[in-house]
């Protein structure tokens, strides 16, 4: 009676072991699944905010007058702008996104050709790079 | 009285607890997984689409700025034609002159323009088309009509 009780016992040991070690590995697996996944939105994320951003600027250049200080009204005097966290202009120690515009501005016979590449980058890591071209005439008329 | 087996398997409440909480954490896990992976090629083909138009619109940009001084530099048709090369076409419309040229094809994309220009030599754009190559035919694809 008693050595059948520890044979029991044992059995119930052995096989709450092996669901207890089954259930930790596959634990393991499931937040490693879920922490991939959060990395990857994390990326998206950024990566959404650095389009938005680049084209922002994009988009900016074209509507300015072409010349040297309405470009660098736009993107600074060091051609970097700094962003926080809460997509707002901040300064160099709180930045998380950093904007640096780099640019070339052809003067031609008539109006100027100015293009360059619009890099986004967080921390060291480049997000997002577009290219802009902008052609500034004295005067072009735009039929919608 | 009827013999158990050495390797009896007993299911009892525990077991099966925790069996219901690996199995949606697998599944849960999974999905969020490949959510995160379908979100991550949309922002990736997003980001590809728009650097395309941009380097497009550069290209026509650029294009235009040689439209623009080809069209104050010279004095005749013959003489933008000869400046602007074969990428232009130039055609006489009465006493309007319009000029279409397309950018290079970037990933299925190109901008065709067509610029008007007049008796005064004043340019306006009077389309900044954007074209695309891949082309949805309406009986190929199902629409839901509601």
């Amino acid at each position: 009676m008693s050595s059948g009780s520890k044979s029991k016992a044992g059995i119930f040991l052995l096989e709450f072991t092996i669901v207890l070690l089954i259930f930790a590995l596959s634990s393991i697996v499931s937040i490693r699944l879920f922490a991939k996944s959060a990395e990857i939105q994390a990326t998206v994320s950024d990566t959404d905010q650095a389009v938005v951003y680049a084209q922002s600027v994009a988009e900016l250049l074209k509507g300015c007058v072409g010349t040297d200080e309405s470009i660098r009204q736009i993107v600074g005097q060091s051609n970097l702008m700094y962003f926080n966290q809460n997509q707002q202009i901040c300064d160099k120690e709180n930045a998380v996104f950093v904007i640096s515009t780099d640019y070339k501005s052809n003067l031609l016979e008539f109006g100027s050709y100015v293009f360059g590449t619009i890099n986004v980058s967080k921390g060291d890591a480049l997000l997002y790079s577009l290219p802009f071209g902008g052609f500034y005439p004295p005067a072009l008329e735009v039929i919608p | 009285m009827k013999k158990q087996s050495f390797f009896s398997m007993r299911l009892n409440g525990l077991s099966v607890i925790m069996m219901l909480i690996l199995l949606c954490l697998t599944v849960f896990g999974v999905l969020s997984l490949v959510s995160a992976n379908a979100e991550l090629k949309l922002s990736q083909k997003n980001a590809s689409h728009i650097a395309s138009y941009a380097k497009c619109d550069q290209d026509a940009q650029k294009m235009l700025s040689e439209v623009y001084n080809a069209v104050q530099k010279s004095r005749s048709m013959s003489e933008i034609d000869e400046i602007l090369g074969t990428d232009f076409a130039i055609n006489q419309d009465d006493e309007l002159v319009k000029i279409n040229f397309n950018t290079p094809k970037i990933e299925l994309i190109s901008i065709s323009v067509e610029l008007t220009v007049d008796t005064a030599k004043k340019l306006s754009v009077t389309k900044y088309q954007i074209n695309t190559t891949a082309t949805i035919s309406p009986n190929q694809t199902e629409i839901w009509q509601g």
